[in-house]
């Protein structure tokens, strides 16, 4: 198998089977399906029960049965007993004198709103057929009060909707902002890490004595881009479960449907310049932080070694999200074509309507050709950097290597 | 064969290698000496590419290959593994870097074990062994795939006894199977002890290369070991006499300006009686060594 393979191969290995791995990439399914469970158990605990509905009317009857809210009730003592049993929240008489309903509500509560919404939407329906048949219309009389208001929207959109009025944008612009920066300050530590431990061990000198130190970087940075790809894959999986399964989730359901339009709209707009610009400044930020780990001669001085990243990188999530604010200014634009801080400014400018595909291409380029020629560069000083051992600091480690 | 030719090398302005030329002829094993900081790790960072050079290094006739590093097995002077790893796991990998396939390295590695005398199994953590075991298991890491050029940099340093007697019949079963093996060491016993070869490296230049006995000889038998009753003063008047040192094992030690003065001596010395010990010898590599970098600060 080729080195370069091996390398990376050994390096994912090495990786994936830590615990702080797993947890890392299992921490947010625990947190979504603890916060689920919960909700489902609140919503079981005050929303799961029903209201108990007592009538002799058949067609209000049938109008309960359809419903998600209430259940029929043959009596009104067998309603009470539901009552005290905490079966129901409350019950409701309905009566019917002289082709009039009225209907009592029983309960320590007031009725919720939208509950009592539905009640009267199907007794206003039942009392209508009451009154129509009372009236005892003709065929063609009864047509005629039949007769509906036809309601139609045409909606033109003069102009784009902004920012801060599309919830689509947002929630793309968010999402984007805060997987972005997850992954970055996640596998910036990692990378710098996991070289700066190895370089510790003084071992790398035995393994350049097999293959080309630039080999074995390429290979190490492969490594890391796949637990990227796997964490990433997971994620999409796990979404695709829940996108997939919420519709036959009950309680669930509803919520999805409402918003389904919206989720897919922001799905969209991730999936086009964002993921591109995600996977390029990831990229380049693990580079840097293969040579930030590469300088620092102990392993717990890498996280000292790349702190000047960690701030590059706070400076583009911090004004990204000033963003949402101040909008599209002209230190944005400027920003979002310079590589590192393009990844987090040009796609949010992007969603927010700020940017043409040109720019944003042209960005991409930018930072493309920032990511290869930093990879060419630090694949050719990383074993210079790496078997200087002396503990005589980033700079002075630096300067060496490019003595060799 | 490796043949190193004209090899200069220089960090910055600083020049570490002047003109270093040595060839290591197959199946041989070639100490080189030399202080610290004197060049000797530089010229294993050259044959093995660590770092730019001017001159010529090259195995078999031909420049390195990819294949011909897949054929070396280098021990460096830090040894180090990764502790969270197995031993069968670091093995494997560092290995499977030579082209070893890792179902070969996992039949073999008991044994190498066994012979290495590592206390414990192949899946024991690196970081549960003892600090000689570690490096007993960096050396099977060297030496497992079977390489033709062996590199070892100061492998006894931080040995007991015991383990640098292992050590050593190891190395000597690796050339007895044909490696080429070129080593670093501060103990010039260990040179003389195991190598053909020697080269003496000094402040980046080589002072002295050849085979360990041609060497010696070259500077006379100008070394007599005696167990005598005579006193220093009394043995500095015998003639050829330079210098006298008392041993600890009470025999003194003449150093002579030439090694004809030998015979004349005995026969001074034991007057035609039994004398129980008299020797003449070359000078050690030690005492070489120390004159030929001496003789570069004069």
């Amino acid at each position: 198998m080729n080195k370069i393979w091996l390398v990376a191969k050994e390096t994912y290995r090495r990786e994936v089977k830590t615990w702080s791995y797993l947890l890392m990439i299992f921490a947010p399914f625990l947190f979504f399906f603890l916060s689920f469970g919960i909700g489902m158990m609140t919503a079981s605990n005050s929303d799961g029960n029903y209201i108990g509905v007592v009538t002799a009317n058949p067609a209000l009857k049938q109008a309960v049965k359809k419903s998600d809210d209430f259940d029929n009730y043959a009596t009104k003592a067998k309603a009470q007993k539901a009552y005290k049993d905490e079966d129901i929240d409350g019950y409701v008489l309905v009566e019917q004198n002289n082709n009039q309903l009225s209907a009592t509500y029983y309960s320590s509560e007031k009725m919720d709103d939208d509950v009592k919404s539905e009640l009267m939407a199907n007794l206003h329906a039942v009392q209508q057929q009451l009154n129509l048949s009372q009236a005892k219309l003709t065929a063609k009389q009864s047509q005629v009060l039949a007769t509906q208001v036809k309601f139609k929207q045409s909606v033109k959109h003069t102009e784009k909707k902004s920012f801060s009025s599309d919830p689509v944008k947002q929630i793309s612009f968010w999402a984007l902002l805060i997987i972005l920066y997850m992954l970055v300050i996640t596998y910036t530590q990692v990378t710098a890490q996991d070289i700066a431990t190895e370089k510790g061990t003084k071992m790398m000198e035995v393994i350049f004595s097999s293959m080309p130190g630039g080999d074995y970087f390429t290979g190490k940075i492969l490594g890391i881009f796949g637990e990227i790809v796997t964490q990433v894959l997971i994620y999409v999986i796990g979404f695709a479960g829940v996108y997939f399964a919420a519709p036959y989730i009950d309680g669930f359901s509803g919520v999805f449907k409402q918003y389904k339009p919206m989720i897919d709209q922001a799905i969209g707009n991730l999936a086009s310049w964002g993921l591109l610009f995600t996977i390029i400044g990831l990229v380049l930020f693990i580079i840097f932080a293969a040579f930030c780990g590469a300088l620092v001669a102990k392993s717990e001085n890498a996280n000292k070694a790349v702190g000047p990243l960690s701030t590059l990188m706070l400076i583009g999530f911090l004004f990204t999200l000033n963003m949402s604010t101040s909008g599209d200014t002209m230190f944005a634009q400027v920003l979002s074509y310079v590589p590192f801080l393009s990844s987090f400014v040009m796609p949010a400018r992007v969603i927010m309507g700020a940017a043409s595909n040109w720019e944003a291409a042209i960005s991409a380029v930018i930072a493309l050709a920032a990511t290869v020629g930093s990879f060419i560069w630090i694949r050719k000083i990383y074993p210079s950097l790496i078997l200087q051992t002396d503990d005589v600091g980033p700079w002075q480690n630096f300067k060496r290597s490019l003595l060799n | 064969m490796l043949k190193i030719e004209h090899l200069n090398k220089s960090f910055g302005k600083t020049q570490v290698l002047f003109d270093v030329s040595l060839n290591v002829p197959d199946g041989r094993i070639l100490g080189l000496v030399g202080k610290n900081g004197s060049g000797k790790s530089t010229i294993f960072h050259s044959i093995l590419k660590f770092v730019d050079y001017t001159g010529k290094i090259s195995i078999d006739g031909h420049t390195f290959s990819a294949k011909d590093y897949d054929d070396i097995g280098y021990l460096p002077e830090e040894r180090s593994l990764m502790p969270k790893l197995t031993i069968a796991d670091q093995v494997s990998f560092l290995a499977s870097l030579k082209g070893m396939p890792a179902k070969k390295v996992k039949e073999e590695l008991p044994d190498w074990m066994s012979r290495l005398a590592v206390k414990g199994i192949p899946m024991d953590k690196i970081k549960s062994l003892s600090k000689g075991n570690q490096q007993k298991v960096q050396m099977i890491a060297t030496l497992i795939h079977q390489p033709k050029l062996i590199i070892l940099d100061e492998p006894f340093s931080g040995l007991d006894p015991v383990n640098v007697d292992l050590m050593k019949q190891l190395i000597l079963e690796e050339k007895r199977q044909g490696a080429t093996i070129i080593f670093s060491d501060h103990d010039m016993r260990n040179v003389e002890e195991l190598c053909d070869d020697v080269v003496m490296i000094n402040d980046g230049r080589i002072v002295l290369n050849g085979p360990v006995n041609e060497i010696k000889n070259s500077f006379g038998l100008t070394r007599i070991f005696v167990r005598t009753d005579k006193g220093v003063a009394e043995l500095m008047t015998l003639p050829g006499v330079k210098d006298v040192v008392l041993q600890n094992n009470g025999v003194k030690l003449l150093i002579l300006k030439d090694e004809k003065y030998g015979k004349e001596i005995f026969d001074t010395l034991s007057a035609g009686q039994y004398i129980q010990t008299f020797d003449q010898e070359p000078p050690t590599l030690d005492e070489i060594f120390k004159m030929k970098a001496g003789a570069r600060h004069e």
